[in-house]
């Protein structure tokens, strides 16, 4: 491990601890922002305290956790309790670290796969292709973007279940760059327990695993077909354990039909509750199909031939569209960006993305006190602001995915060209 | 044949018989001083009818009102308690009410053993929806959303042969119902006289809802006569409980006329008994007319005395009857003397995101208390048991059981019962968290700025003396029997305050601009995304012939004047 790297982990570390030790600690815990109902730590402690009283926690309204995260918070809690913040603290460093050499290791293979195509490229492009020194400065740049980037910090404050998410997401990625096939579809598995999302990940991780094989869509189905029975044996696990399926409903129809409107910062709370009843299914499912399978397959055929790019658009694609987003998933997703540095030139819109973010994680707050506190503002303020958050990660989505197109054509057409003639979809 | 002949003889002379003297109905009206000059009355008027229960009898009613017997051969109810109530009950000054009532609706049934879970569920709404027209209320409300079956708080206090557990018992609360003279109307024709005659003559609309509090109250039970309960009586004691502000009135002297607008005109041709029963404990003044019988009553360590008036004889004496307290002698300024046991309940907490429910119960008896809460908590107002706390000034108390069941979204309300022991002379906090969540713009109800109700909880004890306690003992038909009835225990129950809160509220005039804006947003990702995927990256020929906007408005400009030139 690099003596930068620790620094930063030592660093934030710090700076996570003495923020959680602070009297702001609470309040943060309790925004909406960090805790949405499907993640916060108040409700974890209700289902662990319900299922420690003998009653099922998924009987109510309360807890949507996986059972899984409900046995190990119950251990956690009734063994570490006073210890929990530091926990997570350090679930949050290691995520850190997974991201560090997961990067590690993606860079490495654009790097290689770069090798093998350098001889087409155009004179030149040495600007945009991919240079020795990325292998160690990109995954350093990821691992900071994620210690150091304000959302996460918060996110790990506030104690949510989204520390654990990202951390089974980095290993997801260090797993699957590293080709270790078990334990990525594991993680995976894990993690669609949890946020019931991250499914649409097995594409571009069945894309990573056939890479260099022959038989290539028999080693993809196979590998859908592995995640999927995986999957349903945790379910099955997890219903023994129960002794009931009523989990099932109350974390998956909990996170599909989007039953708690309660404010966030996505697109799903406002629109549902001013939803005409006859209309709600027909938009439920709309929506719930643009987050998941509707770009999936057009974006498969687009980016297919580099995996971890389609697994950084998916991501952040889920993570925008979900009923309950949070502002640590979208840290996470994040972090992953710098992967994908050689475009950056290419990228036309970051000042407006950078000073909507910023506006909008100043003025959301804000605004929400406004409304619920001095009672001086209404639910129209919020949504307005929540709407241009989704709408800057959406510019920043949209922006990457260009970029990464017109690097791929400048690498082979170079990047000087005729004043007179202009780069367009046709 | 002659065996035969007798044999039918009786039986129809025992049908016949039967008929007459099967019925029994009374008229009760209890009169007492409250602290601070107020006036409670309570009326309490009891059919009881000996009916068969193997024939369907049930139809054929004489002095019950058809109405009440029908539900119970419909819906196959054991026991059925109804009160609808407007104002608060202050228990700390006024002392314990003869029948504690939730403000607004509250109702409850048992059912009959012999129904499945789900023939009760069907049973409830239809009850409910019967009552709902019958009363005038809105009982049609009444759904699994808001429906509890307490386990240790209520006890079928009918003799039924089988013994009913909590699974018979489905309980609710409206809080939000507004108790007015349309619901007096028809509670009032379900007494065997005209409105016009007897007590009810006293419950006019127009001085009944001026009054401080106000509850009406149908209790309907069933009571065995033998083993098999082929011979049963059907009870039915409608109530109404009235706090007068004597400061309405001009003075601490009071009449029946005063407070009713109107004496009293006589008594129920059909009663068999119709008395007015004062509470003269302590009490420094003069009555007219003079009682002709005083009542001492010793119960459970306490001494009370009424003055009872029997007016089936005053009638005879003069056609209007007004009872009037007069010379009242102010010497004294009386010590207000708390009851054992009283409730408070408020919220606590800033804001529209999460505040804090607090019930705060007073032992003020030597010694201690054992008591259980119940609380019935809507959908929408999620509660976290972790953060159930009952503290005391020196510390914690651990409550001995706790029932809960975790309330379900648009399913099911919260149902929470504790059971704990409070120490003498102390003051108890419980409390607990909650949410402010946001309902769909169609689940408000009008006015949603009104706020919405918390039901109000429930507090069941057993007190080991009858300080302050004048509720009749449970197996009780009348009030009278109350009187030097000592037991070794006595049931109360107390209502605490339902509470408001405010939940928040999104704007109901705009769902239009809300789904135009998000899909609008969703459009943003799906263009760039489609075009990107379904299009390949070419280079182009700039357009010359394309100008930007600037010269294009420049050209125009320039040749409208050289046109104008």
């Amino acid at each position: 491990m690099n003596k930068k790297l620790l620094y930063s982990l030592l660093i934030s570390g710090a700076i996570r601890y003495f923020i959680s030790i602070s009297k702001y600690s609470r309040s943060i815990e309790n925004h909406v922002e960090i805790s949405t109902p499907l993640n916060s730590f108040k409700r974890l402690k209700e289902g662990v305290f319900l299922y420690d009283n003998g009653i099922d926690p998924y009987d109510g309204d309360i807890f949507h956790e996986s059972p899984f995260i409900l046995i190990a918070a119950n251990f956690l809690l009734k063994n570490f309790g006073e210890f929990i913040s530091l926990i997570l603290i350090i679930i949050d460093l290691l995520s850190a670290v997974f991201i560090y050499y997961g990067s590690k290791s993606i860079s490495k293979r654009n790097y290689e796969r770069q090798q093998l195509e350098v001889s087409t490229y155009a004179k030149g492009t040495e600007e945009i292709q991919f240079s020795k020194s990325d292998i160690d400065n990109i995954p350093f740049i990821c691992a900071f973007a994620y210690l150091f980037n304000p959302y996460s910090i918060l996110n790990c404050v506030g104690q949510t279940t989204t520390v654990w998410s990202n951390f089974l997401l980095s290993v997801v990625i260090y797993s699957m760059s590293k080709n270790m096939k078990f334990i990525c579809l594991l993680a995976l598995a894990f993690e669609t327990q949890k946020n019931f999302y991250p499914f649409v990940l097995i594409v571009p991780i069945a894309l990573a695993f056939s890479e260099n094989d022959k038989s290539k869509n028999l080693k993809r189905i196979i590998t859908v077909v592995t995640f999927a029975s995986i999957f349903g044996l945790l379910n099955y696990i997890a219903f023994t354990y129960m002794g009931n399926w009523k989990f099932l409903d109350s974390t998956f129809g909990f996170i599909i039909h989007c039953r708690d409107l309660t404010p966030n910062i996505g697109l799903f709370w406002y629109f549902f509750t001013e939803m005409f009843d006859h209309f709600r299914e027909l938009f439920l499912y709309t929506f719930q199909l643009n987050t998941t399978i509707l770009y999936l397959f057009p974006l498969t055929f687009t980016f297919k031939e580099s995996p971890e790019f389609l697994l950084t658009i998916l991501l952040s694609l889920v993570t925008i569209f979900s009923s309950y987003p949070c502002i640590g998933a979208i840290a996470f997703y994040m972090s992953l960006i710098p992967l994908w540095k050689r475009c950056s030139p290419f990228m036309s819109h970051n000042f407006i993305v950078i000073a909507t973010f910023i506006v909008t994680s100043i003025l959301g707050p804000t605004v929400y006190h406004l409304w619920m506190y001095a009672n001086s503002a209404n639910a129209n303020f919020y949504f307005g602001v929540t709407l241009v958050f989704c709408t800057s990660q959406i510019f920043l989505l949209t922006d990457l995915c260009f970029a990464y197109l017109k690097r791929k054509f400048c690498l082979t057409n170079g990047v000087t060209f005729d004043k007179t003639m202009k780069l367009s979809l046709e | 044949m002659k065996f035969l002949k007798i044999l039918i003889f009786l039986f129809y002379f025992s049908i016949v018989h039967a008929k007459y003297h099967n019925n029994v109905f009374n008229e009760e009206l209890v009169i007492k001083e409250l602290n601070n000059n107020f006036v409670n009355t309570f009326f309490q008027f009891t059919t009881q009818w000996n009916y068969q229960t193997y024939n369907n009898d049930l139809l054929h009613t004489d002095f019950l009102s058809r109405s009440i017997s029908e539900l119970f051969l419909h819906y196959d109810i054991v026991e059925l308690h109804i009160t609808l109530s407007n104002g608060l009950w202050k228990t700390e000054s006024w002392g314990f009410p003869i029948e504690s009532a939730g403000s607004g609706g509250e109702l409850y049934a048992w059912f009959k053993n012999h129904l499945s879970e789900d023939d009760i569920k069907k049973q409830w709404i239809e009850l409910s929806e019967a009552l709902s027209g019958l009363l005038c209320a809105s009982f049609s409300f009444v759904e699994e959303t808001n429906t509890i079956n307490p386990e240790f708080s209520f006890r079928p206090t009918s003799s039924w042969n089988v013994p009913l557990n909590s699974s018979f018992l489905r309980y609710t609360a409206l809080p939000r119902e507004v108790v007015c003279t349309e619901n007096l109307t028809p509670w009032k024709k379900l007494l065997p006289c005209d409105s016009q005659e007897g007590f009810v003559s006293l419950l006019n609309a127009q001085h009944i809802y001026s009054t401080n509090y106000h509850s009406l109250g149908i209790h309907v039970r069933h009571i065995c006569i033998d083993q098999t309960c082929s011979n049963a009586i059907l009870e039915s004691k409608q109530t109404v409980n009235l706090v007068h502000d004597l400061k309405l009135f001009g003075g601490s002297e009071w009449s029946i006329r005063k407070l009713f607008g109107q004496g009293l005109n006589g008594v129920c041709a059909m009663s068999s008994s119709s008395k007015i029963f004062l509470d003269i404990t302590d009490k420094d003044f003069e009555i007219s007319p003079q009682p002709e019988n005083v009542i001492l009553s010793k119960r459970g360590g306490s001494e009370s005395r009424y003055a009872e008036f029997d007016v089936r004889k005053l009638v005879q004496e003069s056609k209007m009857i007004n009872i009037a307290i007069i010379n009242k002698k102010h010497k004294t300024i009386p010590i207000t003397r708390p009851p054992p046991l009283f409730a408070k309940r408020f919220l606590l907490g800033t804001g529209k995101e999460s505040g804090k429910i607090v019930n705060q119960i007073t032992n003020s008896h030597y010694a201690s208390l054992n008591i259980i809460i119940l609380e019935n908590i809507p959908w929408f107002v999620p509660i976290y048991l972790h953060t159930l706390k009952v503290k005391t000034r020196n510390g914690e108390i651990k409550p001995s059981s706790i029932k809960y069941i975790p309330g379900e979204q648009r399913k099911r309300p919260y149902y929470l019962e504790i059971a704990l022991t409070i120490p003498s002379k102390t003051i108890i906090e419980i409390s607990i968290d909650f949410d402010y969540i946001f309902l769909r713009w169609q689940e408000y109800p009008p006015d949603a700025n009104h706020g919405q109700y918390i039901p109000a909880a429930i507090i069941s004890a057993m007190l080991p003396m009858a300080l302050n306690y004048t509720s009749a003992p449970i197996e009780a038909s009348l009030y009278a029997e109350s009187f030097n009835a000592t037991r070794p225990s006595y049931f109360l129950r107390i209502h605490t305050e339902a509470l408001l809160i405010n939940l928040p509220t999104p704007d109901f005039s705009m769902p239009y601009n809300v789904i135009c804006l998000a899909c609008t947003v969703v459009a943003l990702a799906f263009g760039p995304l489609h075009n990107m995927t379904c299009r390949i990256l070419v280079l182009q020929k700039k357009d010359e012939t394309k100008k930007s906007f600037l010269q294009r408005l420049k050209e125009k400009l320039f040749k409208k004047k050289e046109k104008s030139e």
